[in-house]
């Protein structure tokens, strides 16, 4: 066979290829927008691994301590511009709630994407993705 | 078809013959209708000519080859322009081993 059409590339397998690139795009600058976080109320709230257990271990503490009947204590959070707030459990809470919906949103709008047709072509586009600042 | 040219220093011949999008090249016949549309088929996968050169394609229908076209002499060899929708038959092939005009 003078051809070798094992090596043929048919246009659903270069489309295929151009799909699985821009799904790996949308999930890396899904994943660096969670990492980079949102401002909640003032707060800079950054959401790498160690920055998410931080903030859900204070907010556990901030729910036992409303159950509890405490919702004036003080706690320390430190935020992505490495600015102290004092935040009452109740406010804790909330920033937690609110980080929680925000990558919600961040992954709601990676798979919104990644059902478009065709695929956005920059993936990282911010009229793409949720708002990094705001309330 | 679209027929583009590479010129390419070697000693050997290139004839052609086509009859829709079967082109034999020097004997030997290669049947370039399994190129669907927009898909690519490597320079590697002709595996019986190296004349082929890069991706051989199809574009609105129509197949895009490059082919090497051998000249022998010295000097700046320009590629000649493409052969587009020639008719079925043995291809007038541009020659690049004319002798060029001298200056003087």
């Amino acid at each position: 066979m003078p051809i070798d059409l094992s090596l043929l590339v048919t246009a659903e397998d270069k489309a295929a290829a151009a799909r699985t690139r821009i799904e790996a795009a949308v999930n890396a600058e899904r994943q660096r927008r969670i990492e980079a976080g949102k401002v909640i109320d003032g707060v800079h709230v950054t959401g790498r691994d160690e920055d998410a257990r931080n903030l859900t271990n204070l907010a556990l503490a901030a729910q036992m301590r409303i159950s509890g009947g405490d919702t004036t204590t003080l706690t320390t959070y430190r935020d992505g511009n490495n600015v102290d707030h004092a935040l009452t459990p109740p406010q804790m809470l909330a920033l937690w709630q609110q980080s929680s919906a925000y990558v919600s949103d961040l992954y709601a709008a990676s798979w919104a994407m990644k059902a478009m047709e065709p695929m956005p072509e920059d993936v990282t586009a911010d009229e793409l993705w949720p708002a990094v600042s705001g309330e | 078809m679209h027929i583009s040219f590479s010129p390419q220093l070697r000693n050997d011949a290139l004839t052609i013959s086509k009859s829709g999008d079967v082109l034999t090249i020097n004997g030997k016949v290669f049947d370039f209708s399994v190129v669907g549309e927009g898909d690519d088929l490597p320079e590697v996968a002709i595996v019986e000519s190296d004349f082929v050169e890069g991706i051989t394609t199809r574009v609105d229908g129509r197949l895009h080859i490059t082919l090497r076209l051998p000249y022998s002499r010295g000097g700046h060899v320009e590629a000649p322009p493409p052969l587009i929708d020639p008719s079925d038959g043995v291809l007038a092939l541009p020659s690049l081993d004319e002798e060029l005009p001298h200056a003087d």
